[in-house]
């Protein structure tokens, strides 16, 4: 997020697109409740499904699964034909003025520089114009045909309201009611939030999706506000912790590129070179890397020896480490062991069918769970012998949230200490004691060897206490960072430095624990404003800013917008940045001086980038899921040309005209996530118990199906067996003249627990998004039939 | 003073938080139904279920809506149960929470019979009445009853009697503003229930219609039979024989049952 639940009450329009709030986050409804109570703040639903968060949103308008681009294209035509645009901050704070290559094109929809045969771009054709000395050229008044502005506004001109609709399914009528009411947040007076989650994310086009809605919010002047941004509801408690710690495959601690093979990263000066922008606060990556390395290696590190840089695994940069390639590899019998902690494949994964059947490849699965899932027992699930499955399975029981202590990290990046409750049932432990007690008996394994390739094991600095249960204080500090010279906690990532006097374990969390002890456990409610920041409460990375990039919450002279907006402003007298929040901005640059408008100041530019390179191109197009129930009317490209196609067995492509629905898989409140944490429980199975496939009364109609009756549901990957679940909030839509019908799958359900069910995901394809891989849960094709 | 919970159905979302921490601190069991074709797995109360979320779909002016009502014990002013109890195992907290002592409660089902708003339920194992009791001992002690503690956006609230009138009112203005239709509930009701907020006619949350009251025969059991029953057993026996016939012959319609999709 680049606000925080909390301060959805300072909205005056929330678009929830891509999530389902109410039922999955229930809390940021308290917010967005009082922000209508007390400001008349609108609130738009925009989702294939008429859901618990379309109850109570005032309007509601369906989309089919997979169409983000062009819904949010469309509105940001309409933002432009109608001038609703906040053109102040569009000139200042976005890259709208800066001229592009003038061999940049872009045409039936496929922009230069494309290479079909490794499904690439170049992208030279996209990069800025620079003057002699390397500055960007810009042209203020946004009128030549080479600025960002221009391009914008020609590549979105097909997408008007007419053409939107044929592709999104959405009636024309509550299109434009969306459009009026959420691009009348264009107003400088007026914040809109735009609210999402894996319904935007899962998509081929998952990138771009997100991408569109930071566009949009940049247009209307929309980021760095109260009640404005582009938020994430994270679908776990700390996943926003998960991916600032590094679980990422591409990344390490605090968003720093993991290195890969080849020359480019081949040193720590090469790392540096690569990774290191020119301008930007990113300038300083060298300083954190090289303090995280401290972290790593401690004493070991040193300027000699690159300060452990060696040590660190690369990157193959032939190979893809995301989810949907290690199952693939695993069914190919290349990985022969998994840990699975906290994961749960049988049930969560896509194509999950294909994933058990991969999982039988392994020699040996280690299950950290707090109870054993469907993936600990993927060896006896229905249908298999287990006498053919030779995997050794070890679980290792873990303790629940309230048996352990430790801090997580909410979606507004708030991190919050937790304290622990009660003593650990059995013979749990807590995540931290079990990769501590393994690590112990992994070095005590390596012990005495000399042969450098086990130096990465026996180099690794592990200061957290020498008996089982780990020092949890020692590792918050270490995180936070500390002076190798005065041995004092840090207090800002600004002090860190890259000759290997300061130790940081994730720069972005450096304030989080100084010398004044634990901030994760600050519990003090002052709030000056009532904006709802709260700064003495717990510690927001970075530095404990709750709204990124809030230089935009002044405007160029550095006064709010308005009253009721203000968050940060310049107070020329004292000659500092004074307000609400902890400025995003250098405290004493005044707005007057050179830089004292680049309000994005971790970009190179320094502004938002309306224009910004992704793996498909600077601007978000419009392209249908890998499985469509009808061809793109934007453009002879039917699929996102630089996805990765696995063309595998068990990963069957589905065709309209055997499997005619749009299917779409989703979560309910009463449930989380792969089951485990719930359908074990009496009381939450009771209020979800049974697997269903949600369908509207015309499809039930049509096919014969009655309310409460069994029905398998097939897709080229696999069928499963449920309840039909009839409803009104499900009807057809009309897409380029032709009815279209989804089909809803909570994916919830698996064999194992107290409420069991058919899996969803045996359905799901193995397709991923052209960036990060995320797999296209949200739509493809399904047929469905009615059994006895 | 009298304390009462106010439940604004326009800010329910339904994620029935309320029913999981109801059967919490009360410590009931869960009790799976069969597949009912609904989101709401539970159609009424039962011996395990002291509050449910009735969840129904309407069509108003061709828009489809999903409809959420938190249904529990009313907590009358005018309490039919209490009236019709004949061991007095009804009582009522000075806090307002009307609550069965089961160490008193023969199962004898008068209450469950007789109250308008169909709450009571018969545990016929354990010959005992239960239902909703306004988490007596958490009020008792200052707290909030569960389901308002842990209701997200607040449509579950908790107070003086009074306080929840005003608040009642004046969220009705707001409401009236795009529900025109919208009216309160249980301000008239058996001389004053739990108060709602509801946009549709009561019977779309399986309440009966407004103005319900405790029917007559209750009132003259209430006020003639069981002073008279204290000074004469034989007149009780009499009378309690009247009050059954009344009860077998006036007992108040079932409400209406609302099912998602409209098939049960």
């Amino acid at each position: 997020m680049t606000n925080h639940y909390i301060d959805f009450k300072n909205t005056d329009c929330a678009l929830i697109i891509g999530s389902n709030a109410a039922e999955n986050h229930p809390m940021s409804f308290k917010w967005l409740t009082e922000a209508r109570e007390k400001r008349g703040a609108k609130i738009i639903h925009v989702d294939p499904r008429y859901t618990r968060t379309s109850v109570l949103s005032d309007i509601y308008a369906p989309m089919r699964s997979g169409t983000d681009i062009a819904f949010i294209g469309g509105l940001i035509k309409y933002a432009i034909d109608n001038k609703l645009y906040q053109y102040d901050y569009l000139v200042n704070y976005t890259n709208a003025s800066f001229l592009v290559h003038p061999e940049y094109g872009f045409s039936d929809g496929m922009f230069t520089g494309y290479d079909p045969k490794t499904r690439k771009y170049d992208r030279t054709t996209w990069a800025y114009q620079t003057d002699e000395n390397g500055n960007y050229k810009r042209d203020m008044t946004l009128q030549d045909p080479n600025c960002v502005f221009q391009i914008m506004k020609r590549h979105y001109d097909r997408y008007d309201v007419d053409t939107v609709c044929k592709i999104t399914g959405t009636p024309k009528d509550l299109y434009l009611k969306v459009a009026e009411a959420y691009c009348a947040t264009g107003a400088p007076d007026k914040t809109g939030t735009i609210l999402y989650a894996m319904g935007t994310t899962q998509h081929t086009v998952g990138t771009q999706n997100v991408r569109s809605y930071a566009i949009l919010q940049l247009l209307l002047g929309n980021t760095g506000l109260p009640g404005g941004g582009v938020n994430a509801l994270r679908g776990e408690s700390n996943v926003q912790g998960s991916t600032d710690m590094g679980l990422l495959q591409h990344l390490y601690p605090g968003y720093l590129n993991s290195a890969v093979a080849t020359p480019a990263y081949a040193t720590l000066a090469d790392y540096h070179r690569t990774e290191t922008p020119k301008s930007g606060y990113w300038v300083n990556k060298p300083k954190f890397m090289v303090s995280m390395l401290k972290a790593f290696y401690g004493p070991n590190a040193t300027p000699e020896n690159e300060f452990g840089y060696q040590w660190l695994p690369k990157r193959d940069p032939n190979r893809n480490y995301e989810h949907i390639a290690l199952f693939e590899a695993m069914y190919e019998g290349v990985i022969k062991g998994l840990f699975l902690w906290g994961q749960n494949p049988v049930v969560g994964g896509p194509n999950s069918g294909k994933e058990a059947k991969a999982m039988e490849n392994l020699d040996w699965l280690v299950v950290v769970d707090l109870w054993e899932h469907e993936s600990a027992a993927f060896w006896k699930r229905p249908g298999v012998n287990p006498a053919n499955i030779k995997t050794e399975v070890f679980f290792l029981p873990a303790c629940g949230s309230f048996e352990k202590e430790g801090s997580i990290s909410n979606s507004g990046r708030w991190a919050q200490w937790r304290w622990q409750a009660i003593a650990p049932k059995g013979d749990s432990r807590a995540d931290l004691e079990i990769i501590h007690q393994l690590r112990n008996k992994i070095v005590e394994k390596y012990k005495g060897s000399t042969d450098p390739k086990d130096e990465p094991v026996l180099k690794m600095w592990w200061d957290y206490g020498t008996g089982s249960h780990p020092d949890i204080d020692k590792v918050a500090k270490e995180i936070n960072g500390y002076d190798l010279t005065t041995g004092k906690q840090l207090s800002s990532f600004g002090l860190l430095k890259d000759d290997g006097t300061t130790v940081c374990g994730v720069w972005i969390y450096c304030g989080q624990y100084t010398e004044e002890g634990n901030m994760l456990k600050r519990r003090n409610t002052v709030d000056p404003g009532g904006v709802g920041n709260y700064l003495q409460w717990s510690f927001a990375w970075p530095l404990n800013r709750r709204i990124i990039y809030n230089r935009c919450s002044a405007d160029p002279y550095g006064q709010p917008w308005a009253e009721d907006k203000a968050n940060i402003w310049w107070d020329e007298a004292q000659g500092s940045w004074v307000g609400y929040d902890v400025p995003d901005f250098g405290v004493t640059t005044s707005p007057f001086s050179a830089g004292g408008q680049n309000a994005y100041i971790m970009r190179p530019e320094g502004v938002g980038c309306l224009y910004s390179a992704c793996n498909e191109g600077p601007l978000p197009e419009h392209y249908e899921p890998w499985e469509t129930p009808t061809g793109n009317i934007l453009s002879s490209v039917n699929l996102n040309p630089v996805v990765k196609l696995w063309d595998t067995p068990m990963n069957d492509k589905g065709d309209v005209s055997r499997f005619p629905y749009v299917c779409t898989t989703y979560r309910v409140s009463e449930h989380w996530q792969a089951g485990a944490m719930t359908r074990n429980l009496p009381w939450l199975a009771e209020v979800m118990p049974y697997m269903f496939a949600e369908i509207g009364e015309d499809l039930a109609a049509e096919l014969g199906i009655e309310n409460g009756q069994k029905v398998v549901v097939s897709s080229a990957r696999g069928e499963i067996e449920c309840y039909a679940l009839v409803t009104k909030r499900m009807q057809a839509m009309v897409v380029n003249g032709k009815k279209v019908h989804h089909v809803g799958l909570p994916w919830h359900y698996g064999f194992q627990g107290i409420a069991t069910g058919a899996t969803a995901n045996n359905l799901t394809p193995h397709i991923g998004d052209g960036n990060t891989m995320i797999p296209e849960y949200k739509a493809f094709l399904v047929n469905i039939r009615g059994v006895k | 003073m009298a304390k009462t919970m106010f439940i604004d159905t326009t800010k329910c979302m339904a994620c029935r938080g309320c029913e999981v921490a109801c059967k919490n601190w009360n410590d009931l069991e869960a009790d799976i139904q069969p597949f009912n074709g609904s989101y709401q797995t539970k159609e009424d109360f039962a011996t395990q279920t002291y509050t449910v979320v009735k969840m129904t779909e309407v069509v108003n002016n061709g828009r489809v809506d999903w409809i959420f009502g938190k249904r529990q014990c009313m907590h009358c002013t005018e309490a039919a149960c209490i009236m019709v109890c004949p061991k007095n195992a009804i009582k009522r907290s000075p806090q307002g929470a009307v609550w069965i002592d089961h160490d008193l409660c023969i199962g004898c089902g008068y209450c469950v019979q007789n109250c308008p708003f169909g709450v009571p339920k018969l545990d016929t194992v354990n010959h005992k009445s239960t239902k909703c009791n306004l988490c007596v001992s958490r009020i008792e002690n200052g707290l909030t009853p569960m389901c308002a503690k842990t209701c997200p956006p607040g449509a579950i609230m908790f107070g003086e009697r009074q306080d929840m009138e005003v608040a009642a009112h004046k969220r009705l203005a707001v409401v009236k503003r795009t529900h025109p239709n919208a009216t309160i509930y249980g301000n008239e009701e058996a001389g004053g229930t739990v108060l709602y907020i509801l946009t549709e006619d009561p019977s779309v949350y399986g309440l009966p219609p407004h103005g319900t009251q405790v029917p007559w025969q209750v009132k003259f059991w209430q006020n003639f039979a069981r002073p008279i029953g204290n000074i004469a057993l034989g007149g009780t026996l009499v009378l309690l024989l009247v009050a059954a016939w009344f009860n077998y012959v006036q007992k108040p319609k079932e409400p209406p049952v609302h099912v998602e999709g409209g098939v049960k």
